[in-house]
């Protein structure tokens, strides 16, 4: 994986695998970018987080047999995040005003 | 190392070969499941089209329209008829963006060689070209799919008994303008998949939800390529559940084989229906059909993009569209079920209403699960042509990726993740 100046990164963190990935994303991106409502606040990816205690039950096969996290997590429940994006949709004027920010710390001289 | 260069979704193959025959093939979609049938239970009805919407980031619409039949068809709603026709728009609207997605910035990087639509080099007359076509059609499909339902994806303007807002005299103006500007764009897009050099061969069995009358996503019987007629209230009984344990999607067979629903498997039943001016622009690739050659599913595609172009115009210059109230119905116990052609295919929801508006349980089966199947079996089948034709072995993963994506799976860009065992 290379270096990023600035790395988008949407969906919930559902899994181990996914949660090293982004973690590994974080060390070498300069601005991380958390992109619509499952990677800012985690829904509805992890609606089963709130399920009752008989519908967890009824799932739990499913969550051992392909080794997913107990609980669905967002992105900055994982590492830091450095902006957000939210929204599901996300709000393609807010990705703009930000992306247009964050260029602007970055290359300040161009 | 290959990294992921689209946002849709995660798969894995992994294929065992000894001495050039194919001895297992496991296809799975990785994707973490997220129990949306689960979490439907407990929300009043009218929660559930934005609710199931969140399915797909892509075919969002497509979800909404068919959760929002199963709604009605549970509280016993019929539609007016120009909601009908503002449903049919918001379906043309996704098949326009939504197959321009999958054909220009998923498929046509193969044919140039290319990591990515836009790595095409803006000096090569060809490319320049085709990456203008491929935003200037996603344009007009979006265009469309926001003046009429208010977005293109997760759209607010439909819900259960018509819309909530109706398309100005200025919007559909400007809505037809965009839409008779790409149709030269569509029939280059057409051309280039007729010319396209990838196939693959494969006689298997097809499914999709035909329309009475014309060629239409929403509504008809469910045809398969046994000559066979059902309504859609029959189609559950059609699909066979079946465990693929690699996967975290459902597998479906029909009479105990494997099948196919897209593009490919409406054009090859129905391709008589299309809009005459369709059928005469792209007479030379109809004439391929019905096609047995899963690469024509990209073909099939372009031709779909000409026919939501032709039969929008139509609609949008034909009508007068007024405010008309919700249509609503007291809640009741019942079981309500909606079929639709998405574009990657067949799509079914069922709600279980209680006469307190509680939705109960309900199912959704999607077209990529309904084509896993196939693809497993298909992967192996071309991975056993490709060694008996002696193709260096790190050249076929690529093979392997272009196949999938002629699926036009739910999660393209998943093939970038091959991981070949060679025994």
């Amino acid at each position: 994986m290379d270096e990023f100046d600035i790395a988008f990164v949407e969906g919930a963190i559902a899994g181990p695998d996914q949660e090293e990935k982004v973690k590994e994303i974080r060390s070498k991106a300069k601005k991380l970018v958390a992109v619509g409502a499952c990677a800012v606040v985690g829904l509805p990816a992890g609606q089963r987080n709130s399920f009752t205690e008989a519908q967890k039950e009824s799932i739990d096969f499913l969550i051992t047999r392909f080794g997913a996290l107990p609980k669905v997590l967002k992105v900055s429940d994982v590492v830091k995040v450095d902006v957000e994006i939210p929204g599901c949709p996300m709000s393609p004027e807010i990705f703009l005003k930000a992306v247009d920010a964050l260029v602007k710390e970055l290359r300040p001289n161009q | 190392m290959e990294h992921l260069t689209k946002i849709e979704g995660d798969a894995s193959v992994s294929i065992h070969a000894e001495d050039g025959k194919v001895t297992e093939v496991k296809f799975g979609i990785t994707d973490y499941k997220r129990f949306f049938t689960e979490a439907m239970k407990g929300k009043p009805i009218a929660a559930i089209p934005s609710h199931l919407a969140r399915i797909c980031g892509t075919c969002s619409n497509a979800h909404i329209m068919a959760a929002i039949e199963a709604c009605e068809n549970a509280l016993d709603i019929q539609p007016t008829k120009q909601t009908e026709i503002l449903r049919s728009l918001t379906m043309h609207g996704l098949i326009i963006r939504d197959h321009a997605l999958h054909l220009y910035l998923f498929s046509m990087p193969d044919l140039f060689g290319k990591d990515a639509f836009l790595d095409f080099d803006e000096s090569d007359e060809t490319q320049h070209q085709m990456l203008h076509d491929g935003f200037d059609i996603k344009a007009a499909g979006n265009y469309l799919a926001t003046l009429i339902a208010g977005r293109s994806v997760h759209a607010m303007y439909p819900v259960i008994g018509g819309f909530l807002h109706f398309p100005s005299k200025e919007g559909i103006d400007e809505a037809v303008q965009k839409l008779e500007s790409v149709r030269e764009a569509v029939l280059r897009l057409i051309k280039v998949f007729q010319d396209a050099p990838n196939h693959f061969d494969r006689k298997t069995h097809y499914m999709a939800l035909i329309a009475d009358e014309g060629f239409g996503y929403i509504n008809g019987k469910i045809k398969t390529s046994r000559g066979e007629t059902f309504t859609e209230g029959e189609y559950r009984g059609l699909l066979e559940h079946t465990v693929m344990l690699q996967s975290q999607a459902s597998a479906y067979k029909y009479k105990g084989e494997s099948y196919l629903v897209g593009a490919l498997a409406r054009i090859n039943i129905a391709k008589d229906n299309l809009h005459p001016k369709t059928k005469e622009s792209a007479k030379e690739a109809l004439a391929l059909f019905p096609s047995t050659d899963i690469f024509h599913n990209n073909l099939a595609q372009a031709i779909e993009i000409l026919h939501s172009v032709d039969e929008s115009l139509d609609l949008l210059k034909n009508n007068t569209f007024v405010p008309e109230p919700i249509i609503k119905k007291p809640s009741r116990e019942a079981i309500g079920i909606g079929v639709v052609e998405a574009p990657r295919g067949t799509l079914y929801h069922k709600v279980v209403l209680g006469a307190d508006g509680i939705i109960k349980e309900g199912e959704v089966i999607v077209p990529t699960g309904q084509n896993q199947i196939n693809i497993e079996e298909d992967i192996g089948r071309l991975v056993e042509k490709l060694l008996a034709e002696g193709l260096a072995e790190d050249k076929i993963p690529m093979e392997i990726e272009k196949l999938i994506r002629a699926y036009d799976p739910c999660m393209s860009c998943g093939a970038h993740f091959l991981k070949v065992n060679w025994i």
